[in-house]
């Protein structure tokens, strides 16, 4: 026995993003999201319905984070739709757009991605990822050069 | 296996480079290893005193790589600061490069830097990121040292010896000061203590904020923290108890008299620093009314201002809150709430002390301003005239939250706008000599890199980019620092810290995993989210216990005996230090041996081998069963000589009878 275990050992908390264990199954009904990646490149992936965008990307290993895992406290899902998908979507809550306000490269038509659901109105939508610069501070701050 | 030199370079994929900085001019030759140990030990001798330096440097930089002179198979990389910066450069360097071997040391015992120590109990959801690095701590290639500090158990050029990269995430560690009169009055905190008693932080054990001699709190700044604080000291004690909150704080809070809290800033609301998820869960407390003064919004809402508003989203959907707190300025009189006052153009004079108890505060005495400058870059200046006149806030607590400093490794150079350490894209710099000169090996991520500014996210490009810096510079083989005495990263750590003086425990990951369980387990019990261990001596006081109690379970079932002819069953395994009381062993012999000599117990002996570990009442038990052999094997022996001279009595008649036999 190399290891003597925790007294207590409380299984490890499931992400909460997958909170549909059934969604990845082959029968569920899919709908196709393409990625717009930060290098530029497209991903086109299969989400099921009633995912959120950032469980696909997780899924699919696509680089968003979630900090908070969907729990709207860190605004690291940012991703920015276009603007014929966002219109098709409910509104942002308030809590989301305070989140947004402190969200890098913050476009016109962005969300959380926790927030968004895939729905078959969202079939062949594009998720931009945002591009993120490394003069970007929340607080306004730009650094000078040395 | 590193595989050929000659293939392409890799292309990052993360985000885009600017192109490298220029090469410094080659210098003269003077070999690695003398001026390591010249450094080490001639330090003063060392610095030639004709080139002028702002301040001293005691880190060797190289920045050429002889081929050969180290072994590739692996990128090995210590972080220092297992803070969100740490940790999510630890994340992209595991993503990105599969030889990556990780040791992440960390000053506290307990991993997440300010987000287990700075992020408000109240906001559990901002603590589920801990998720994530606890799975950068499971990663089989990172290995956790906690309860080891940099420039006190390590020195920075020790670990340039063994990494190819050392990458500095040790955040910000002090605060700036304001520079008034009474600053150092009891009674003043700065919010960085302030945050670390609520949060249970070790380092502010001894701190008791007098919650109860005042109906007043002053809390200078208008970011985040300042929020935290003045709603951590205004929330209902009913719904701050159920959360991870240090017991004392909890307790003391419960005490409270505090009714009132001014947030205290000397600039607008434009100007003001903390978010709109921060501002409006102000209105949304209960028991909590949040206001603002009217007169002081519309002083200071000039033209200026109002340009600095326009195309800035954040800032826009900011009024509808503030209007809201406006609207709640009537009621401050006939309200039974708690009161949070948001001030604006106010700027701290002095802190008076307490007449009858002068090393105390009791009050401050607070200046208006006014807003002097372009949109973008408003000052605040005193105002003069009749409006002129000081105000006096009596209150016994007084907390300053104007933010954090870094302390620096000696060497390091900061910047002077923000205090950051100089850098390019990561790499830490010598900016003051010509231009670009690098510390090779030396990266830096985080609070440290870009100043004590913005939320857990922004260092996530931040962590990308020393990320994508270091592989590049690992791929490339350029501007890493090689010693020739490079030893490799192999249970170094350990050692340095086994021969200090005062030896230290190392806090493994598994310890991490089990102190949480344990919290989690206390908190049950007392119906919080977690009761978080205050000082580190009790922390490392239930790690030895466990283990021991573990241990103790264990030996019930195996006898001295079969210890003896199995001794080798390995109940410790590599970098795991022994609890105190306990022996190592790594045979039977061994354990012959310690029963034997009573070999005294010695923790230096154990270094990292596999063996079986024993506490020491059991050593006891041991010599002491080897003692009732002994004698069990004396008795028998008597017996036996006993019986033999029977028997020769018997044969040869009563030996009793002097004169026929010896005579
Ligand atoms: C009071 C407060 C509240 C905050 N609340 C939020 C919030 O709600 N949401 C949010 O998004 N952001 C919040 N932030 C911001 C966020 O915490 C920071 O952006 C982030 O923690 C910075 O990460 P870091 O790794 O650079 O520094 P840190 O988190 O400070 O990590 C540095 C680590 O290095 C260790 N260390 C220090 N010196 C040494 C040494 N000599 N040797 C070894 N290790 C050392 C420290 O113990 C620490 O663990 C808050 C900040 C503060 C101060
Ligand atoms: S994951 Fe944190 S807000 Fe979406």
């Amino acid at each position: 026995m190399p290891v003597p275990p925790p007294p207590l050992a409380l299984p490890r908390m499931s992400r909460r993003w997958f909170s549909h264990p059934g969604a990845w199954n082959d029968k569920a009904e899919k709908i196709t999201v393409h990625f717009l990646l930060k290098d530029g490149s497209k991903k086109t992936v299969e989400a099921p319905i009633g995912t959120s965008v950032l469980e696909v990307a997780h899924h699919y290993d696509i680089d968003i984070e979630g900090a908070c895992e969907a729990s709207l406290a860190c605004s690291t899902c940012h991703v920015i739709l276009e603007e014929e998908y966002f219109d098709k979507l409910e509104e942002a809550t308030e809590r989301e757009e305070d989140l947004l306000d402190m969200a890098p490269g913050l476009a016109e038509t962005s969300r959380l991605g926790c927030q968004v659901i895939c729905a078959p109105e969202l079939d062949g939508m594009t998720v931009k990822l945002p591009s993120v610069t490394r003069n970007f501070y929340v607080d306004g701050h730009v650094p000078k050069p040395h | 296996m590193w595989r050929s030199v000659t293939r392409a370079r890799p292309v990052l994929p993360l985000c885009s480079l600017p192109s490298a900085p220029p090469v410094p001019p080659p210098r003269p030759f003077i070999s690695r290893v003398r001026r390591f140990s010249q450094l080490q030990h001639f330090q003063e001798k060392h610095q030639p005193p004709s080139e002028p330096q702002p301040r001293q440097t005691v880190l060797p930089w190289e920045d050429e790589v002889r081929e050969g002179s180290f072994r590739w198979d692996d990128y090995n990389v210590c972080i220092v600061g297992a803070g969100p910066a740490g940790f999510y450069t630890a994340k992209y360097l595991l993503k990105k490069e599969e030889m990556m071997q990780i040791d992440i040391i960390e000053k506290l015992p307990m991993p997440g830097g300010l987000v287990r120590y700075g992020v408000a109990p109240d906001h559990p959801e901002v603590k589920n990121v801990m998720n994530d690095f606890e799975e950068v701590m499971n990663n089989p290639r990172v290995r956790y040292f906690g309860n080891i500090e940099l420039q006190k158990e390590v020195g920075i050029n020790q670990l340039r010896e063994w990494y190819h990269v050392v990458v500095l995430a040790y955040g910000c560690q002090k605060d700036k000061m304001l520079g008034l009169d009474g600053e150092d009055l009891e009674g003043v905190l700065s919010a960085r203590r302030f945050v670390f008693w609520y949060n249970g932080h070790p380092e502010a054990f001894s701190v008791q904020p007098d919650l109860t001699s005042s109906e007043e709190a002053v809390v200078i700044g208008h970011g985040n923290v300042a929020l935290d604080c003045a709603r951590v000291l205004t929330r209902k004690i009913s719904e701050l108890e159920k959360t991870d909150i240090s017991d004392l704080a909890e307790s003391a809070l419960r005490q409270s008299a505090i009714r009132w809290v001014h947030v205290v800033g000397r600039r607008g609301v434009v100007q003001a620093a903390w978010t709109n998820k921060e501002l409006r869960e102000l209105t949304q407390l209960d028991g909590v009314l949040p206001i603002v003064d009217p007169a002081e919004y519309e002083a200071n809402m000039n033209d200026a201002s109002k340009k600095e508003m326009e195309g800035n989203r954040g800032k826009q959907r900011m009024m509808p809150i503030i209007e809201t707190m406006m609207k709640n300025w009537d009621r401050r009189e006939i309200t039974d709430k708690k009161i949070i006052q948001l001030r604006f153009l106010t700027s701290p004079v002095r802190i008076t002390p307490h007449a009858a108890e002068p090393w105390r505060a009791d009050g401050i005495e607070l200046r208006r301003n006014r807003l002097e400058g372009e949109p973008g870059r408003q000052r605040a200046v005193p105002l003069d005239g009749p409006d002129a006149e000081p105000e006096y806030v009596q209150s016994n607590l007084i907390i300053k939250s104007v933010g954090f400093k870094h302390d620096a490794v000696p060497g390091l150079i900061l910047s002077e706008e923000d205090g950051s350490v100089c850098h390019h894209e990561g790499r830490v710099e010598l900016a003051y000599q010509s231009p670009f000169q690098i510390i090779g090996g030396l990266y830096v991520a985080g609070w440290l890199k870009r100043g004590p500014k913005g939320v857990i996210a922004s260092n996530i490009p931040d962590a990308m980019e020393t990320a994508n810096t270091i592989l590049k510079d690992l791929w490339a083989r350029e501007r890493i620092y090689i010693s020739f005495r490079s030893k490799g990263r192999e249970g170094v750590v350990e050692k340095v810290v086994e021969d200090l003086r005062i030896p230290r425990r190392i806090v493994t990951d598994k310890d991490y995993f089990q102190t949480k369980n344990e919290e989690i387990r206390r908190g049950i019990e007392r119906g919080k989210t977690a009761s978080k261990f205050l000082r580190i001596k009790d922390m490392i006081q239930f790690l030895d216990k466990s283990y021991r109690d573990v241990l103790d379970k264990e030996q019930k079932e195996i006898s001295v005996r079969s210890l003896l002819i199995h001794g080798t069953t390995p109940l410790l395994t590599r970098n795991q230090r022994a609890p105190e009381g306990a022996l190592l062993l790594t045979s039977g012999s061994e354990l012959d041996e310690i029963i034997n000599t009573e070999r005294p117990y010695n923790p230096s002996s154990i270094d990292g081998k596999d063996g079986v570990l024993l506490p020491v009442q059991y050593r006891e038990f041991a010599i002491r069963q080897r003692s009732e052999y002994i004698g069990l094997g004396y008795m028998l022996g008597m017996c036996v000589f006993i019986y033999y001279c029977m028997y020769r009595i018997h044969v040869s008649g009563d030996p009793g009878r002097p004169d026929e036999k010896w005579i």
